[in-house]
C-alpha cells in the first residue's frame, strides 16, 4: 500500500485517535445552536457522565460547567474570541475518587463564523494531584505560621500584662514601705518630744506628703469651752481657718467631733451657697474635698484631723487605712503628751506649794530669831551661787536652797529665854543651844521631801578640823552643802551690823575667812569663795 | 413549572471554609480535615421557589492569597457570589474587598452576600461585628451572615438570601 492511498482525511482521524489515547483527550463537536453533534468514541474514558454527552443534547445540559458561560461560547462561535478554557474542574468519580479535567473550547472553523465549536476534554488528574499536594503543604504551612504569629502575639500580650502587674505591685509595695516609714517617723516624733506642737506638726507634715492633699490641720478639743482650736495647719493660703471659731457639733469639723465618725464632703464647690457661715473659710481656701476625722483617745474626743484638697480626690482603701492610722497616731500623741503635761503641771504646782511653805517657815524663824533683815535670803542666794560654781546639779541645788532657807529650823526647839537672851549664855545654855542641829534633824527627817535638804540644817556647825557640833564630823565627812554654807553663814554674819558691834569691813572678813581655812573651813571651799568673792560683793551691793 | 439556572461563586482566601460551606449546603455534612482545593468544583443544588425551581450551580473556587489564585474565567457569568471571611483570621476580612471588587468588574450586575464563617470558634474569634460592618460599607452593604459550616448555623439562610437577591436583581 503506498502513501497516496492513505488519504489526509484518514491520517487526520488516525492522528486524532492516537493523540487522544496518549494524552487522555476526548472531544465533542457542537453546532451553532450549542447542541452536541458528535463525540469521540473514547469519551467515556474521560467523562464519568458520558452517557449524557451524546449527539442532540444541548451542551449546557450535558455539562453544567458551561451554564453561565453561554455568552462566551457564542463569542467564540462568532470568532470574536479565539478560545476559552476551564481548567482543573474537580469531578468526583462514582468510586469517590477525584478527577481533574480541563475543558478547551475552540471554533470549529477559525475562518468562518457559526461553523460550530470543538470542545476538547483533557484529563489532567496527574498534574492536579501533584499541584494539590504542593498547594496543600503550602497552605497548611501558611495556616500554621499564622496561628503561630497569633499565639506569639497572645504571649507577648500576656508578658506585657504580667510585667505591668508586677510594676504596679512593686509601686504599691514601695508606697506601703514609704508610708510605714512615715508612721515610724511619727512614732519617733511622739516618743521623742514632750512638745505637742512639735509632735503634731511632724504628723501633719507626714500626712500631707503621704496622702497628697493640699491642706492638713489638727485641732484640739477644748472641753471646758466646747470648741476646737487649731494647733497645726499646713497648706493654708489664708488665716481664715485660724480666725474661725469652731464649736463642737457645728461645721465640717465640729460635727465629726460630736458624731464621732469620719465625715467626707466630696464636693464642696457643688453647693457653695448652702455652706454655713462657719464653714466659709473652706470656700475661702478654695477647698473642693474635705475629710474630717475625729481624734479619739481612751474613748474621749481629743481633737479632729482635717484634710482638704483643692481638686478632686480618688482615695483607695489603702489611702483610707493610712488616714485612719495617722488619726490614731495624732490622738495618741495628744493624749500622751497631755498626760505628761498634766503630770508636770501638778508636780510643778506641788513643788511651788512646798517652796512657799518652806519660805513661810523660814520667814517665821527670822522673825523669832530677830536675825538681821534678809539674812536668810542673802545666805541662801549666795550658797546657791557657790553650789553652782562647785558643779552641783540643779536638782541638788533645789535641796541646797531648801536646806539654806531652813538652816536654823532647829532653833524652834530652843526656848525663848535662851534664844532671845541679851546676856552671855551659860555653858548649860550653850549645850542646849548646840542641840539645834539635832532638833533640825529630828524635825525634818520624817518629812520625806525635805530629807535630802537636811545637810545644811544638820551639819552647818561642823568644822573642817572636827571640832564642830553636833557630831564632830571631820573633813569630807561633812556634806559639801554644809561646808559651803558654813563659809557663807560666817561671812554674812561678820559683814552685818549687830546690836553689840558694827559690821566688819569686807577686807577684814575675807582675811578672817582665809585665816580659818583648814581649821574651821574646807580649804577648797575657801578658795572657791575667795575666787567668787568679787562677784558676791557685786551681787551684794546690788 | 419554571426552572431557572444560576451560577454562583464562593470567594475568599484559602481555608476560610468555602468547600466546607458547599458541603454543608449541598450534602449536609462537615469534615474537619482540610483539603485545599485546586481549580474549581461545581455542585448543583435545586432550590424550591414559589414559581418553581431554581437550579443553583455552586462554584467552589480555589481561594486566593498568593498560592491559589481565583482566575477570571471561573467568575465569568456568575449571577451571585458569597464573599467569605474566616472570623478567626483578620487578614481574610481585608481580602474580601478584593474579591468583591474583582467579580463586580467582570459581572457588573452580580449580587453579593458577605459571610463571616467559623462563628462556632468563639475563643479564637478576632473579627468583630463592627469590623465586618466597616468592611461591608465599602460596597454599600449592611447585611452579612455569621455562619458555621461545622454546625450549619445560618448556612442555608445565606445561600437563600443570595438566591433571593438574584431573583429580585437588586
Ligand atoms: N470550626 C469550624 N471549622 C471550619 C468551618 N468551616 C471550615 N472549617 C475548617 O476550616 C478548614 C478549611 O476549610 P475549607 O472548607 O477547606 O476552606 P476553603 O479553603 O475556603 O475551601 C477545614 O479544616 C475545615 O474543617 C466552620 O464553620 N467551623
Ligand atoms: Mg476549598
Amino acid at each position: 500500500m503506498d502513501g497516496q492511498a492513505f488519504t489526509s482525511q484518514k491520517f487526520a482521524a488516525r492522528l486524532a485517535q492516537v493523540t487522544s489515547e496518549i494524552y487522555d483527550l476526548a472531544y465533542a463537536q457542537v453546532d451553532s445552536s450549542l447542541s452536541i453533534v458528535r463525540v469521540s468514541p473514547n469519551i467515556s474514558a474521560v467523562l464519568d457522565n458520558a452517557d449524557r454527552v451524546v449527539a442532540g443534547v444541548p451542551l449546557t445540559d450535558a455539562l453544567n460547567e458551561f451554564i453561565g458561560s453561554e455568552k462566551m461560547l457564542y463569542s467564540i462561535l462568532k470568532n470574536e474570541q479565539p478560545s476559552f478554557k476551564l481548567e482543573r474542574i474537580n469531578r468526583a468519580q462514582p468510586d469517590g475518587s477525584l478527577r481533574y479535567l480541563t475543558f478547551h473550547v475552540l471554533p470549529l472553523d477559525p475562518d468562518q463564523s457559526d461553523a460550530g465549536l470543538l470542545v476538547i476534554f483533557e484529563d489532567v488528574t496527574r498534574f492536579g494531584f501533584f499541584e494539590q499536594n504542593l498547594l496543600q503543604k503550602r497552605n497548611e504551612l501558611s495556616l500554621v505560621r499564622g496561628a503561630l504569629a497569633h499565639a506569639n502575639a497572645e504571649l507577648d500580650k500576656r508578658v506585657e500584662q504580667r510585667t505591668a502587674e508586677l510594676v504596679k505591685a512593686k509601686q504599691q509595695i514601695e508606697l506601703q514601705l514609704f508610708r510605714l516609714q512615715a508612721l515610724r517617723e511619727n512614732d519617733h516624733a511622739i516618743l521623742g518630744t514632750t512638745d505637742l506642737h512639735v509632735a503634731l506638726r511632724t504628723i501633719a507634715q507626714q500626712a500631707k506628703i503621704q496622702l497628697r492633699v493640699d491642706l492638713i490641720s489638727i485641732l484640739l478639743f477644748n472641753s471646758p469651752l466646747l470648741i476646737l482650736e487649731t494647733i497645726v495647719a499646713i497648706g493654708t493660703q489664708t488665716v481664715a481657718l485660724h480666725t474661725t471659731q469652731i464649736r463642737l457639733g457645728e461645721t465640717l469639723i465640729g460635727r465629726a467631733a460630736l458624731e464621732r465618725r469620719m465625715l467626707v464632703f466630696p464636693d464642696l464647690t457643688a453647693n457653695v451657697a448652702a455652706l454655713p457661715q462657719a464653714d466659709k473659710w473652706a470656700q475661702i481656701e478654695n477647698l473642693q474635698v474635705c475629710y474630717s476625722v475625729p481624734l479619739i483617745a481612751k474613748g474621749n474626743i481629743v481633737g479632729v484631723l482635717f484634710l482638704g484638697n483643692r481638686l478632686e480626690l480618688q482615695p483607695d482603701q489603702e489611702w483610707l487605712d493610712f488616714l485612719e492610722t495617722i488619726a490614731g497616731q495624732a490622738a495618741m500623741a495628744i493624749d500622751s503628751i497631755k498626760v505628761f503635761e498634766d503630770l508636770q503641771r501638778s508636780n510643778y504646782e506641788l513643788a511651788l506649794a512646798y517652796n512657799r511653805t518652806i519660805e513661810g517657815w523660814s520667814h517665821a524663824l527670822d522673825l523669832r530669831d530677830k536675825e538681821t533683815k534678809d539674812h536668810t535670803s542673802r545666805v541662801t542666794e549666795t550658797t546657791i551661787m557657790l553650789a553652782r560654781m562647785a558643779g552641783m546639779t540643779e536638782a541638788e541645788i533645789m535641796h541646797v536652797k531648801r536646806g539654806a532657807l531652813l538652816h536654823d529650823i532647829g532653833k524652834m526647839g530652843i526656848p525663848d529665854v535662851i534664844l532671845l537672851k541679851d546676856d552671855y549664855l551659860t555653858s548649860e545654855e550653850w549645850d542646849i543651844m548646840h542641840k539645834h542641829p539635832i532638833y533640825a534633824y529630828e524635825m525634818l527627817f520624817p518629812i520625806e521631801y525635805l530629807r535630802p535638804a537636811l545637810d545644811i540644817p544638820y551639819c552647818h556647825h561642823e568644822r573642817w578640823d572636827g571640832t564642830g557640833y553636833p557630831r564632830g564630823l571631820k573633813g569630807e565627812e561633812i556634806p559639801l552643802a554644809a561646808r559651803l554654807f558654813a563659809v557663807v553663814d560666817v561671812w554674812d554674819a561678820l559683814c552685818s551690823d549687830r546690836p553689840y558691834r558694827k559690821g566688819w569691813s569686807a577686807e577684814k572678813v575675807l582675811d578672817y575667812i582665809r585665816s580659818q581655812s583648814g581649821t574651821h573651813f574646807d580649804p577648797q571651799v575657801v578658795e572657791l569663795f575667795l575666787n567668787a568673792v568679787t562677784e558676791v560683793i557685786n551681787n551684794f551691793e546690788d | 413549572m419554571t426552572t431557572i439556572q444560576k451560577k454562583i461563586c464562593l470567594l475568599g482566601d484559602f481555608g476560610v471554609g468555602k468547600t466546607s460551606l458547599v458541603h454543608r449546603f449541598v450534602e449536609g455534612r462537615f469534615d474537619d480535615k482540610y483539603l485545599s482545593t485546586v481549580g474549581v468544583k461545581i455542585s448543583r443544588k435545586v432550590l424550591k421557589r414559589s414559581y418553581g425551581e431554581m437550579n443553583l450551580l455552586v462554584w467552589d473556587l480555589a481561594g486566593g492569597s498568593g498560592f491559589e489564585s481565583a482566575s477570571n474565567t471561573y467568575m465569568q457569568g456568575g449571577a451571585g457570589a458569597l464573599i467569605i471571611c474566616d472570623l478567626t483570621r483578620y487578614e481574610t476580612l481585608t481580602a474580601c474587598e478584593n474579591y468583591a471588587r474583582q467579580i463586580r468588574i467582570l459581572n457588573p450586575g452580580v449580587q453579593l452576600v458577605f459571610l463571616g464563617n467559623k462563628v462556632d470558634m468563639t475563643k479564637e474569634r478576632v473579627v468583630s461585628v463592627s469590623d465586618m460592618l466597616a468592611a461591608l460599607s465599602v460596597f454599600g452593604e449592611r447585611t452579612f451572615f455569621l455562619t458555621s459550616a461545622k454546625t450549619g448555623e445560618r448556612v442555608e439562610d445565606a445561600f437563600n438570601h443570595l438566591a433571593e437577591k438574584i431573583e429580585k436583581g437588586v
